[in-house]
């Protein structure tokens, strides 16, 4: 029946896009998995609970919306740019600077959405509306879509799930963060030191739940 | 606790009563305590005491005129000068003035940054003033400011019984001043004091500035301050991953660094964050086309961690900051932070490799893998955070060790 099958592919769609969410969340977290943004994450962590989100509302919303650009850059602005480039000259190096506009796009139109949050909430994100559109964590999860050769709402799902992620693991590292402060812990490895190794400890739990390393 | 009397309990002791009794001698003292104890009263002691102290005046004050301190100090009206005089001393203000100003000049042009030592400068009345007047040890910088207290002061410190004398001596002495080499000698010691209040503050500011800029040992961006590690930890799996990433770094950082702070020049030190970011992906484009004719398909093992460069914070970090550095400077800081994160990145790189395959750079050191999880990212974060520990806990003890260095060079002084 057309009904069923509708609601059949519905489902599935849903499904699919939950499970590229968890994805990104867990198996393919940006920090556990792949490193990305922990300098971002390190210098966050010790600031007060708002700036965690006053950072992470706009971080999230760049991911979101960057990802629907990242696959159109992808499969129509690429292509078409293939046909137009010097010999020597490899799409390879043009990456950065147009999927960097698509984050900054993303982190433009994010500026324009958290105009409806409160008056000091959204100086507050505004503020670090920049920051979140030029990091590591926005950027690889483009690129890694591309790689991937990722649909669009398999784009859209891997990139709010990996907002999502890292909020998680912002949240995480802060709890471990708090309690590595104890002076239990030798005075050579307070700090940066710790905080690696809290953050390796993790990733190595996550390792050990996949069972194999990630494409990088 | 032992209980302590009450004080205000007056009922259980001996009446008793307070006399305050203004310029009380020994003497009047024993006669007080004589007639309280043969039982006379308040008004008798009060009025012997004012007889003994009639009694003495007449002498104190007869001694007070014969016997004047010359150490005091009686303020006088200002002397009265005659046109010659004060076009005297208003030319040796001038003379002074243009000679401190030549000497700051010189100092601000003098490339060694300690002037412990300064020229001999000839400032009796100065050094005169210095002995009475705390005021007049004022750094040298605000002594143009006001000169005219430096001439007045002595004809004050004169007694007052020839104040006559004082002034003509002055008065011979003022012009000679700056020509005159021998009353440095006695100045020396003040301005030692100040040259080395001065060493000893720009000692502790060239320390700080001095591990502040080490950006290869005591400040490196990757082991010390924690920037870059998304390459360091996901990339650097070996030392051919470790020496494409030092190369592209070293062009990244540096260019990146010199070109935006060129732009951040002409946009007035606007829009940081887009004019970081974009001049590092622009110079990416034919730093990548570089690579590639160097290393060819090689830089696919690289996967994200090349690209993502742009926006690594070792290369865009200095976007945070507001004061915008001059081209020389910004070209030596980021050569010097490519060069840390290079150093960084080799030794993680090699460790890496060595302890995951127990090679280096391809070449066979061990037999055996000691730690194959050395090559996933959580072994790179484990490592990169010992390595921290150690690298982090070794330029401490350096710095220690600077800063007791410093510490013991100065032991001896007051300030």
């Amino acid at each position: 029946m057309p009904a069923v099958n509708i609601d059949g592919s519905l489902l599935r769609g849903v499904l699919e896009f939950l499970s590229y969410m968890t994805l990104a969340v867990f198996a393919e977290n940006v920090i556990l998995a792949r490193a990305l943004g922990v300098t971002r994450l390190l210098k966050l962590v010790p600031d007060h609970k708002a700036q965690v989100w006053d950072y992470s509302l706009p971080f999230l919303l760049i991911m979101a919306l960057s990802a629907p650009l990242g696959w159109a850059a992808h499969n129509l602005f690429f292509p078409w740019l293939r046909g137009h480039l010097p010999a020597g000259l490899p799409v390879a190096s043009l990456r950065p600077v147009v999927y960097l506009t698509c984050a900054f796009l993303a982190a433009g139109a994010s500026w324009l959405l958290l105009g409806l949050l409160p008056r000091r909430q959204r100086q507050a994100c505004r503020a670090q509306t920049t920051l979140a559109g030029s990091s590591t964590a926005v950027l690889g999860t483009l690129l890694i879509c591309t790689n991937q050769n990722y649909t669009l709402p398999q784009s859209i799902a891997f990139g709010l799930g990996s907002g999502i992620g890292y909020v998680f693991i912002i949240f995480i590292v802060r709890e471990g963060r708090r309690r590595l402060r104890s002076k239990d812990v030798p005075a050579i490895f307070q700090g940066l030191p710790s905080s690696l190794i809290y953050v390796g400890i993790l990733s190595l739990a996550i390792y050990g739940l996949v069972g194999h390393a990630v494409v990088l | 606790m032992p209980s302590l009397p009450n004080r205000n309990d007056r009922k259980k002791r001996d009446r008793s009563e307070t006399l305050i009794i203004p310029h009380i001698t020994k003497e009047m003292l024993e006669k007080a305590r004589s007639m309280a104890e043969q039982g006379a009263s308040r008004a008798e002691i009060e009025q012997a005491i004012l007889e003994m102290q009639a009694a003495k005046k007449p002498s104190a004050q007869a001694v007070q005129p014969s016997a004047p301190d010359p150490r005091r100090i009686v303020p006088t009206s200002r002397p009265r000068l005659t046109d010659a005089e004060r076009a005297a001393m208003r030319e040796q203000m001038l003379q002074e003035q243009t000679r401190q100003q030549e000497e700051q000049r010189e100092e601000a042009t003098r490339s060694f940054p300690r002037p412990s030592r300064p020229a001999p400068r000839p400032r009796p009345a100065v050094r005169a003033v210095e002995k009475e007047e705390p005021q007049a040890a004022v750094p040298a910088a605000e002594a143009p400011a006001r000169p005219a207290p430096r001439d007045v002061p002595p004809v004050r410190s004169v007694p007052q019984a020839a104040p006559a004398p004082a002034r003509p001596a002055e008065k011979k002495r003022a012009p000679e001043a700056p020509a005159a080499p021998a009353p440095a000698a006695p100045a020396a010691p003040s301005r030692h004091r100040a040259g080395l209040l001065q060493s000893r503050a720009q000692a502790e500011a060239e320390l700080k500035e001095k591990i502040r800029s080490d950006h290869i040992w005591l400040s490196n961006p990757v082991l010390v301050r924690g920037l870059g590690l998304a390459p360091i930890v996901g990339a650097a799996l070996d030392g051919q991953h470790a020496g494409i990433l030092c190369l592209a770094s070293l062009l990244l950082i540096t260019l990146t660094r010199v070109l935006a702070v060129a732009v951040c020049h002409i946009s007035r030190n606007r829009f940081r964050t887009l004019i970081y970011c974009y001049c590092a992906a622009l110079l990416y484009i034919p730093v990548y086309v570089l690579l590639y004719n160097l290393f060819g398909s090689d830089l696919n093992v690289l996967g994200i961690y090349l690209p993502i460069l742009v926006v690594e914070p070792v290369v865009i970090k200095r976007m945070e900051f507001t004061e915008l550095e001059p081209l020389r400077d910004a070209l030596r800081h980021g050569f010097n932070n490519s060069l840390g994160m290079c150093a960084a990145l080799l030794i993680v790189g090699c460790l890496r490799e060595l302890l995951a395959s127990g090679t280096v750079f391809g070449h066979t050191v061990l037999h055996t893998a000691l730690l194959p999880l050395a090559a996933q990212p959580a072994g790179g974060f484990v490592l990169a955070g010992v390595l921290a520990a150690v690298w982090c806990a070794a330029a401490n003890a350096y710095t220690e060790y600077k800063q007791e260095e410093v510490r013991r060079l100065y032991a001896g002084r007051k300030h």
